[in-house]
Order: C-alpha cells, then sequence, then structure tokens
C-alpha cells in the first residue's frame, strides 16, 4: 500500500508517495534526484550509499524509505555551502584521495558522522569509521590523509 | 536487487507487536535494524507479506544497570552497546563484541536483539534468486540436500553471530514474549544446533531483552574475533572467555565459541579444565584443547574444517591468555 511520508533531507521537507517494499537509497536517488549517495553492491558490504541518519552514519540501501520518516538525514548533496566545499571535501581533492569518485560521498559521509562526535580522531578512530566503506581505486592512505586533515582544520 | 511488496506495519507496544505476530503467523517478520533481514528479502530467501517494525516499541531501546544486572534492551544499536560506560566496564566482551560487527554503519543501525537472532548462513544459500536457480534447493531454502554436507539430512548452515558468544560466557538470559505470556530463558536455551531452525522461539514470539549479570569482582573478560578482513567481516571463529579467579585458583571460567555450527557452544570441557585449578599456561592450554576436540566443524567453502577447529584452539588459548594477563 502507497503512504505519503515526509522526508527531511538535509534541512529540506519532501513529501514523497512510497510504496513500503522500497529502499531509502532509491527513493532518494531515483524520486527525489539525489543521484549523490551511490549504489553499488546493494547489500551491505560497500558503504557507497552511506547517509547520515539522527547523526550516525548507515547504510540506505538496508533502510526502508519509510522508516526514516521524521529523521534528519543528511547526503552528500547537503555538504558544500554554494560554490564552497566542506572541508572535509576539500581535503579529498587536497589530499588526491579520489579517483573514480565512487566511493567518495560515502567516504565523506562516514568521515563527517566521525569528526562531527570526534574532530580529532586517532588514525585508527579513521579507520574503524570508514572500514565499511570499499575503495576499489586507490589505496586507502590519501583518505585516510584527508580525513585527519580535515579533522585538524575544524580545530 | 528490488524488494518485493509487502505491507510494512509498526506496533507501538509489545503488546500490539505479539498481537500482530500471532495473528500473521508466517506470513510475518520482524525487521529490527534489516540489516540483516532485507538482504534476505532482496535475495528472497523469504518473501513476507507483513514486515513487522519493531522499533517504534516504547521502553526497549535502553541500557539500564542497578548494580547487579545490566539489562539491555532488544533495539539497542550494537554501537550504543560498545559505548555504553555500564556494557564496557561491567562486561566487557559483550563490548568487544558488538565493536566486531560487520562495520560501522552496521553497527549503527544493527541491534543487539537482530545480532542474537542472525540467521545461520551457507554459501550455498545466501545467493542472489538468479545464483540459487543453478542448482537443486537446499535444505534450508526448502529442498532435500545439505551442499556442506552432502550424505546429510540436516543443514549445516553457520550460526556466526558476533555477541551471542560472549553473552553467553557472561552468563546473560532473555526475556522472551508473545501473545501467549512471557518467559526468560539462559541463552544457551535459545540456541539449536538446527542450520534450518537455529531458535527455539515460537511463531510470533521475539526478544524483548537481554539480561547480563554484572562481573563480579575480579572477574574479567574478552572476546576474540578471526576474520578475513578486519575491516568488515563475519567471523571465521569467534571465541570469548570469561574468568574469575579467588586464593590462587580458578573460581569461574566461561568459554564459548561462534563461527563453528549451526548455534554458538559453551565450552565446557575447557571451563572445567581450569575451576578450581590455578591459572597458568599449562591449564589454559589444557582447556583450549579441550575446546579444539569439543568442535565439529563441517566444510563450508571459507576455510577447510581442520583448519577452523585449529583456529578454535588458537583463539581459547590467546583469549584465556589475554583475561587471565598472562601475555
Ligand atoms: C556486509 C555485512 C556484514 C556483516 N557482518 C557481521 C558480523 O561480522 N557479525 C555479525 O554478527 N553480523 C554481521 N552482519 C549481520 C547483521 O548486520 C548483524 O547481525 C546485525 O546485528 C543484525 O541486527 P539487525 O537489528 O539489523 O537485524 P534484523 O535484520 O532486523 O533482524 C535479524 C533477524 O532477527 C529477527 N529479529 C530481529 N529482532 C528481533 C527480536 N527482538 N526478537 C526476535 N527476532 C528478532 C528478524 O526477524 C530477522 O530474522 C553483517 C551484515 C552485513 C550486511
Ligand atoms: S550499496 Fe549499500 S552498502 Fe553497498
Ligand atoms: S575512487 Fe574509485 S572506488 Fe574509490
Amino acid at each position: 500500500m502507497k503512504r505519503i511520508i515526509e522526508l527531511n533531507v538535509n534541512g529540506v521537507v519532501h513529501e514523497v508517495v512510497v510504496e513500503p517494499q522500497r529502499t531509502l537509497l532509491e527513493v532518494l536517488r531515483e524520486t527525489l534526484g539525489y543521484t549523490g549517495t551511490k549504489k553499488a553492491c546493494d547489500s551491505g558490504d560497500c558503504g557507497a550509499c552511506t547517509v547520515i541518519i539522527d547523526g550516525r552514519a548507515v547504510l540506505s540501501c538496508l533502510t526502508l524509505a519509510v522508516e526514516a520518516q521524521g529523521k534528519n538525514i543528511e547526503t552528500i548533496e547537503g555538504m558544500a555551502t554554494g560554490d564552497r566545499l566542506h572541508p572535509i571535501q576539500q581535503a579529498f581533492l587536497d589530499k588526491g584521495a579520489i579517483q573514480c569518485g565512487y566511493c567518495t560521498p560515502g567516504l565523506v559521509l562516514s568521515a563527517k558522522a566521525l569528526l562531527d562526535e570526534n574532530p580529532k580522531p586517532s588514525r585508527e578512530e579513521v579507520k574503524k569509521a570508514i572500514g565499511g566503506n570499499l575503495c576499489r581505486c586507490t589505496g586507502y592512505v590519501k583518505i585516510l590523509d584527508a580525513i585527519e586533515a580535515a579533522g585538524e582544520q575544524a580545530n | 536487487m528490488r524488494l518485493t511488496k509487502f505491507e510494512h506495519l509498526e506496533p507501538k507496544s509489545l503488546v500490539e507487536a505479539c498481537a500482530i505476530l500471532a495473528e500473521h503467523g508466517d506470513k510475518a517478520r520482524i525487521i529490527a535494524g534489516g540489516t540483516d533481514i532485507l538482504v534476505r528479502m532482496k535475495q528472497r530467501l523469504v518473501e513476507p507479506q507483513f514486515v513487522v517494525d519493531i522499533k517504534r516499541i516504547d521502553g526497549i531501546a535502553e541500557i539500564k544497570s542497578d548494580g547487579a544486572e545490566l539489562r539491555i534492551g532488544a533495539l539497542v544499536a550494537l554501537s550504543d552497546v560498545q559505548k555504553s560506560a555500564a556494557v564496557r566496564e561491567q562486561a566487557p566482551a559483550l563490548a568487544e563484541a558488538a565493536a566486531a560487527v560487520g562495520a560501522t554503519q552496521l553497527q549503527n543501525m544493527g541491534t543487539i536483539g537482530g545480532n542474537i537472532c542472525l540467521e545461520t548462513r551457507c554459501w550455498y544459500y545466501n545467493q542472489t534468486y538468479t545464483w540459487r536457480q543453478g542448482r537443486e534447493a537446499c535444505l534450508k531454502a526448502g529442498g532435500s540436500i545439505c551442499y556442506m554436507a552432502k550424505a546429510s539430512k540436516r543443514c549445516y548452515a553457520l550460526y556466526s553471530g558476533d555477541t551471542a558468544p560472549a553473552l553467553l560466557a557472561l552468563g546473560a538470559r532473555v526475556r522472551l514474549v508473545s501473545a501467549s505470556g512471557e518467559r526468560t530463558i539462559g541463552l544457551e536455551e535459545l540456541f539449536v544446533d538446527d542450520g534450518k531452525k537455529p531458535t527455539i522461539l515460537n511463531p510470533g514470539e521475539l526478544i524483548a531483552e537481554v539480561i547480563v549479570p554484572v562481573a563480579a569482582n575480579g572477574q574479567r573478560s574478552t572476546y576474540l574475533k578471526f576474520r578475513r578482513r578486519e575491516a568488515i567481516d563475519f567471523p571465521i571463529v569467534g571465541v570469548a572467555a570469561a574468568l574469575g579467579e579467588e586464593n590462587g585458583v580458578c573460581s569461574k571460567a566461561a568459554i564459548a565459541v561462534t563461527g563453528v555450527g549451526s548455534a554458538p557452544f559453551v565450552a565446557k570441557d575447557s571451563e572445567n579444565a581450569l575451576l578450581g585449578k590455578k591459572v597458568s599456561q599449562e591449564t589454559i592450554a589444557e582447556a583450549a584443547e579441550a575446546a579444539f576436540k569439543q568442535a565439529k566443524p563441517v566444510s563450508d567453502m571459507e576455510v577447510s574444517p581442520a583448519y577452523r577447529k585449529r583456529l578454535v584452539r588458537v583463539l581459547v588459548k590467546d583469549a584465556l591468555t589475554k583475561v587471565a594477563g598472562l601475555a
């Protein structure tokens, strides 16, 4: 049965008609056009679909859209302010932490969830925070460097 | 992978949830964090008509401590379990096990109730619908063969939950509720070594909370997990150990193992090898040997049974050495 729900994405409330079997990932990408959130494995293994819900990094491919009703959803589209990139995004650029870019939105959101809670994480804490985000192009060193640099900058 | 159609129900209380589950029987499935069941639904291993979201139920998402027991609501996220000061101090093995589940996102989403009830897994079963069409259905999928042990009449899918062994070593109980009432049982009684149906939960029955006795003075515990990738993977073998010493001899020993059979198991002979004796490298080696003997893994493609069996010995030894402070 279709339902009308409200999804709060990056502070904007969208009223959408959804069927309960649709994942948040599908609704973000296909209904609302937030295609920055990526779909890769669609089964929890890769982290490409990571978004932040109520301050925590979660997988939108394993979240039902109806269950995200009334929560604060943050996607990659909400990170930059106008033309100014978020410090984490800027650090990814500066440190060369991006190749094809497919994993990047998920990684940036995992990093944001971490730094919002713990602005000065140890390397081990950064590793744990992004352990669920697979990158098939780069090594992870530049990504770790970028997240640490963004953390230092915020202080 | 699209999910097939279902109705989504959101009970606000345990009573309402139980009534819904009783009404719809096998057509309904509980969803908590969804990180296990939604994957299986996408793979069309289970196609419920009713998905019962228990996350809106009041009162089962908190951790309470009265000094003697920790009561952890079934909905508490694994990341809250590992962050809880009470759990870290009074039940360290549980905090370590919660921190070892999958990766961060899965710990943020996954609940302790869902982790305990994690379905048993198998390389031949946890595959997409299309993949599975390539061969006859296995026992767990409704057929009559187990590809892990072809001569067998039973299903050997593996239990690989991480928190269950920690909870077993800590002597936890679970409070179960259903439309016909409630009961509290030892966690050990919840599990059965049958890949097809690994718990004794009745249809319509759910876990409301987990009750963990607070560690007695001087009692320590830990959870060690061996997996392919440290960053994200199910355990190949996981071992939890709790140890207490009084007057120089072992007064409490509890060891539990996951990843070896269709249920986590308590290594009773290992415990007996330690109780009443001085905890030393020698007695620890005896305890590890006893767990090795008790472990009866079958082949599962990931590692050979012999390797898995040896891992049990190594991890029991390492876990005990660590809690005994002998490392
Ligand atoms: C990539 C990946 C890696 C993973 N790695 C690990 C790992 O290393 N270790 C590990 O243990 N798990 C792992 N998991 C599995 C899963 O994420 C966790 O076990 C998680 O804790 C399950 O909890 P949940 O709340 O998401 O469960 P759900 O998916 O909501 O539920 C799981 C099952 O339990 C039932 N259920 C849920 N709550 C209750 C309740 N209160 N009472 C009765 N039945 C209930 C559901 O009906 C369902 O059958 C992994 C999953 C993925 C996708
Ligand atoms: S697309 Fe969600 S984890 Fe891979
Ligand atoms: S940059 Fe290509 S997957 Fe990470």
